[in-house]
């Protein structure tokens, strides 16, 4: 009978003690294929120097747009024209990539099938300037991204491209993606083009896989005019 | 105890009846949420939003991409003469295709709560911020979100 009445009591106090909340559910659309370049806070985003015997650092997407912001819109190219596929891994963000002369290269095959493959087709000389990127992993959906000097007096350029699947690659200079002559060599894909004349000092090479998860390798062949 | 509760019961019969007289013959008690304010442009209850944005990104980390969302206010249509709360929770944001979802740790809102302790009617709250982290496994594209809006006196 006390229960009861305790009952009867709080059912009389409590909605004079607390006010009946009243709610509003709002909802929004936002693109988020169009994200600024964002600024870069942050301090222990891994870089690499250079290009060291091929390796390939991976860093992430905080570092990516704070990088590339650097090198004149080539964040928002990228971030319009990637819809749908989720940024992979980047290097030469920090520090962009330097092509090499093929007496300064050294790599083990081993471990670099594909790099292999691709290196056997690459014209051999001293007078020309060599980007390599060894056997990579790709994930299904996502882009790579690899910045890079644009080498002085160089603006021919191959790309060798070997891949498991389908990949897509492309160079970007001062947020335009460059013309290129594309032939199929034995499952290799070897593109041709001319960097036109720019200020920029650096390009960008985005990888592109809409397949699933594979790995590739890419040597980009810089020559004299 | 029985007279007691039987009186209790008689006494609370008539309380109600009385209060249904008085609220009818005198000023009821409001307290709701008038219109949700983005950027000077008011929305009813309940209404979407066309004119959030991403207003621009901040780097956390390497990991780490904040995106800050346009700022919300929150107007009210009260009599009320006691403290109010109103609180504000960033509830999903999804991929429109449903290929991603955001998890609810990446989405925050920046105060959650504001209170507005001398309440008068159409008092506008300051701003709720949406924050948005962007991790590197996010899929770019178009995304559908809501916030949810409650509102409680003290």
């Amino acid at each position: 009978m006390k229960k009861l009445l305790i009952f009867i009591l709080v059912f009389l106090i409590c909605p004079l003690a607390f006010g009946t909340p009243q709610t509003s559910l709002n909802s929004f659309e936002i693109p988020i294929d169009a994200v600024p370049p964002g600024t870069d806070n942050s301090t222990n985003s891994k870089h690499s120097n250079g290009l060291s015997d091929g390796a390939v650092t991976a860093i992430t997407l905080g570092s990516v747009f704070g990088g590339l912001s650097a090198i004149g819109g080539l964040g928002w190219y990228l971030t319009k024209h990637n819809s749908g596929l989720a940024c992979g891994c980047a290097c030469g963000v920090k520090t962009p990539l330097k092509p090499i002369f093929l007496k300064d290269f050294c790599t083990d095959f081993s471990k670099n099938k594909a790099l292999e493959k691709a290196f056997a087709l690459i014209d051999k000389s001293e007078n020309k300037k060599y980007l390599f990127i060894t056997d990579m992993k790709i994930k299904e959906k996502s882009y790579n991204t690899v910045i890079f000097e644009i080498p002085q007096n160089m603006p021919n350029f191959k790309i060798i491209q070997v891949a498991e699947g389908q990949l897509n690659s492309k160079l970007i200079v001062s947020n335009t993606e460059i013309p290129v002559k594309t032939n199929l060599n034995n499952k290799v894909i070897i593109k041709q083009g001319k960097i036109p004349e720019t200020k920029e000092q650096n390009a960008a090479l985005v990888i592109e896989n809409y397949k699933t998860e594979q790995i590739y390798a890419i040597i980009i062949e810089f020559s004299p005019s | 105890m029985k007279k007691i509760l039987i009186i209790l019961l008689i006494f609370t019969g008539q309380s109600v009846f009385c209060a249904d007289q008085i609220l009818s013959t005198t000023l009821p008690q409001v307290m709701e949420i008038e219109k949700i304010i983005v950027e000077n442009i008011e929305y009813n209850r309940d209404d979407p939003m066309p004119n959030m944005n991403i207003k621009d990104s901040t780097n956390v980390d390497a990991n780490t991409i904040t995106l800050r969302l346009s700022p919300v206010k929150v107007q009210l249509h009260t009599n009320s003469s006691t403290p109010i709360s109103v609180n504000a929770t960033f509830k999903e944001l999804k991929h429109t295709s449903g290929i991603y979802n955001f998890n609810p740790s990446n989405l925050l809102i920046k105060p959650s709560t504001y209170t507005i302790n001398d309440p008068y009617d159409h008092v506008i709250t300051d701003i709720f911020t949406p924050y948005v982290n962007v991790k590197p496994d996010t899929i770019l594209g178009s995304y559908r979100g809501s916030i949810l809006f409650t509102l409680g006196g003290l």
